[in-house]
């Protein structure tokens, strides 16, 4: 037996012993099983969320004491020091399973927060918090964008001053997903006004429950509230919060970011998986009375066509980062192609369901596409924004000339 | 995975490229894949091989009858063995098979003509006829420089051997390869656009500078990953349960659309310029085009996977690590 096979078999047994196995494959996914739910984002009533947080935590929480709490860390931490292919190898058999998504907790803080802890925290920082985050305890977010500062993420002007030694935040950040159930954020702070922008900024680590943090929702327009604003407002944090060096933040937030690349395009959980899966659509088209429209078999063939695409990419880019590569620019075609794929299947169900899209009539999979079709325009602007994600295939990949800067 | 190294197939596609850049009659062509040592490469890896023939030859939009070779070598232990050369004759889409189709380059008088035939029961079955029995006359529509003619023929023919899977077989590697071709012609136009749009300027900035113009260009390079990773995608498709011609039609659909993204976007970018015969544009667009169209255009055969996956067809994904 190899490696992975021997992995293989502890899997197994760690999710025999702990959760219930779907029957029959991926007979779960099938046309009017369970609910239909079709969204990324959630569109929960608080009190749904907080339960499924709950478990989400709980979930984390089994996987960690059964050794699977983080695949590729250091031992130190509960980690197992095993390599990205082992942690993909995990997934796909913990698909089989009826176990709560975690996506919440681990898309973010775990798949991108922590290992930039890992990389740039200090001692008794990373000791405190990595087996909390892994553990299910401390939920992380990412307090990066601001109203001015989107794209273009060097110009954050959230200011950090140094006072003895804590530092006091004070500032604005947006569109942060998590952040009303989390514990800790990540926060890219000006600390430095007068060099070029990306030469000025310090990343921290901010304990939420400090005085002068602040978080309000923001509603989105397909009814969820994954998204806030925090206010920050002279918020103490300690000189051993900081991340990387003074006014070396820009490299501590690459790392971030670097992670979140390599992870959005590879994350089809849950509803997403199920909507993704061609017998699903198949059923679709026969359920909306479409099974002899040739446009729309054309159509199916399309996605289909996309989607074996993008499946074999994102194996090919494991296998690369198993090699040793660094994430390079294969992981924004992985990203492009997952927005597209997800919006033109959202389109499909769309024009297939007809009227029964706008107005809940109680039919299983018609009212439910209303949540891929209201999210999917996020698909195409968060983890970079398909117009950022263009330009750096134009420059690193076709070497184009560069944009003008502004002086 | 693959028989080759990464240092070994960059090697052996530079060699290639030279190849065609030489020009290619066939024996030119034929001699110099000798020269290469083509057979152990090939027995190294044939995906590898195949991928990278066929892209170098569409990227040269070099024209030749190595897909011939592709198509006759699944029916090798179909076809009585050959005294001679042979070709093939590939369908025409609402043709009867058989007495019209396209050859892919000059024959001699004794070649063997291999053409498929349905009787009126619908059974498929192979023919061998000698080139003399056809009349052929140059295709020069869209694409004139494609070296491919009409043959037709009123001869009737003697089936040789019952098809059976062997057209599927045939033809599912014929359309890897010319999937391989179209994504050659797709690379090759999109490095024309690229060149352009960075050396001409106006408003005092490089073309490519503009997000309008660079962000048409990334959609292309998306569009060509999709296809080649299709194409890989579908070379290691397991052949079983018809698995192989499932994922063949697959990568041609997506090599024709992407093909038609590509081309779109060159054209637009390249302006007044890439209207004009003077622009070498029009030559990757009607090649791409004429390339689509072989053994099945994206548009015909989407519907036939979407029927087939309607039907319940469930292809297994590749997802073997």
């Amino acid at each position: 037996m190899n490696d992975i096979e021997t992995f293989t078999a502890e899997v197994r047994a760690f999710l025999d012993a702990n959760a219930q196995r779907f029957p029959g494959g991926e007979a779960h996914l099938a046309w009017g099983k369970g609910d239909d739910h079709t969204g990324y984002f959630s569109d929960d009533t608080a009190e749904v969320e907080a339960a499924k947080f709950a478990a989400a935590r709980s979930w984390q929480r089994t996987r960690y004491e059964g050794g699977f709490g983080w695949i590729t860390g250091p031992s130190s931490y509960g980690g197992r020091e095993l390599s990205p292919v082992h942690d993909l190898v995990y997934d796909l058999l913990e698909a089989e399973y009826d176990v709560p998504d975690t996506g919440v907790i681990s898309l973010i803080g775990l798949g991108m927060i922590g290992p930039t802890i890992l990389a740039h925290g200090q001692q008794a920082i990373k000791d405190r918090y990595l087996p909390a985050m892994y553990r299910g305890d401390a939920i992380a977010c990412q307090l990066f964008s601001e109203p001015a500062a989107g794209s273009d993420l060097a110009g954050v002007t959230t200011k950090a001053v140094q006072d003895g030694d804590v530092w006091r935040l004070t500032g604005q950040k947006v569109w942060t997903s998590v952040a009303h159930q989390a514990q800790l954020g990540m926060a890219l702070c000006r600390t430095n006004p007068d060099v070029p922008k990306h030469k000025g900024i310090t990343a921290f680590l901010v304990d939420l429950a400090s005085p002068g943090v602040e978080i309000r929702p923001l509603r989105q327009m397909n009814g969820g509230a994954e998204f806030n604003e925090v206010f920050l407002t002279d918020v103490v944090v300690p000189d051993d919060h900081r991340l990387g060096e003074i006014d070396g933040g820009w490299r501590v937030a690459l790392t971030t970011l670097m992670n979140e690349r390599a992870s959005v395009g590879g994350e089809n959980e849950g509803a997403l998986a199920r909507v993704l899966s061609d017998g699903f659509l198949a059923s679709l088209l026969h359920e909306t009375g479409h099974g002899a429209d040739p446009a729309a078999r054309r159509r199916l063939a399309e996605i289909t066509a996309d989607l074996t695409a993008a499946d074999y990419l994102n194996r090919q880019t494991v296998r690369r980062l198993v090699g040793g590569a660094e994430p390079g620019p294969e992981a924004s075609v992985s990203k492009m192609m997952w927005a597209q794929n997800l919006t033109r299947v959202a389109h499909l169900a769309a024009e297939l369901v007809g009227p029964r899209l706008t107005a809940d009539t109680g039919a299983w999979g018609t009212y439910s596409w209303t949540e891929l079709l209201l999210g999917s325009p996020a698909f195409r602007i968060l983890g970079g924004t398909e117009e950022i994600l263009k330009n750096i295939l134009g420059e690193r990949v076709l070497g184009l000339p560069k944009e003008p800067v502004a002086p | 995975m693959s028989g080759l190294d990464l240092d070994t197939i960059t090697e052996v596609t530079a060699s290639v490229r030279e190849v065609f850049a030489a020009g290619t009659g066939a024996a030119v062509l034929a001699k110099a894949l000798d020269e290469l040592g083509w057979t152990e490469v090939v027995e190294a890896d044939p995906a590898i091989a195949t991928t990278i023939l066929f892209s170098e030859q569409g990227r040269a939009l070099a024209s030749s009858r190595l897909l011939d070779d592709v198509v006759l070598n699944q029916l090798g232990s179909v076809l009585p063995a050959a005294s001679g050369s042979r070709a093939v004759l590939y369908p025409r889409t609402g043709a009867t098979p058989g007495t019209v189709g396209i050859l892919l380059g000059a024959v001699e008088d004794d070649t063997e003509i291999v053409s498929m035939a349905m009787d009126e029961n619908g059974n498929a079955s192979w023919c061998l006829r000698p080139a003399s029995d056809f009349t052929t006359e140059a295709i020069t529509g869209f694409d004139p420089t494609c070296g491919w003619s009409l043959a037709r023929t009123s001869t009737a023919a003697t089936a040789v051997a019952a098809a059976g899977t062997s057209w599927d077989d045939a033809r599912a590697a014929g359309r890897l390869a010319i999937t391989a071709e179209i994504i050659g012609v797709c690379a090759s136009a999109l490095e024309l656009a690229v060149s352009h749009t960075s050396a001409r300027h106006q408003y005092g900035r490089a073309l490519a500078s503009f997000q309008a113009v660079r962000h048409q260009l990334s959609e292309s390079h998306a569009a060509i990953e999709s296809a080649r990773n299709t194409l890989a995608a579908a070379y290691a498709a397991s052949p079983e349960h018809g698995g192989g011609a499932w994922a063949a039609k697959v990568a041609k659909v997506r090599a024709g659309q992407t093909q038609a993204i590509v081309m779109r976007r060159g054209i637009q970018v390249l302006g007044a310029m890439g209207l004009t015969l003077e622009s070498e544009m029009h030559r990757y667009v009607t090649r791409a085009a004429a390339l689509d169209a072989l053994l099945g255009g994206h548009a015909e055969l989407a519907v036939e996977i979407g029927t087939e996956l309607l039907g319940g067809a469930a292809p297994a994904r590749v997802v073997t690590i």
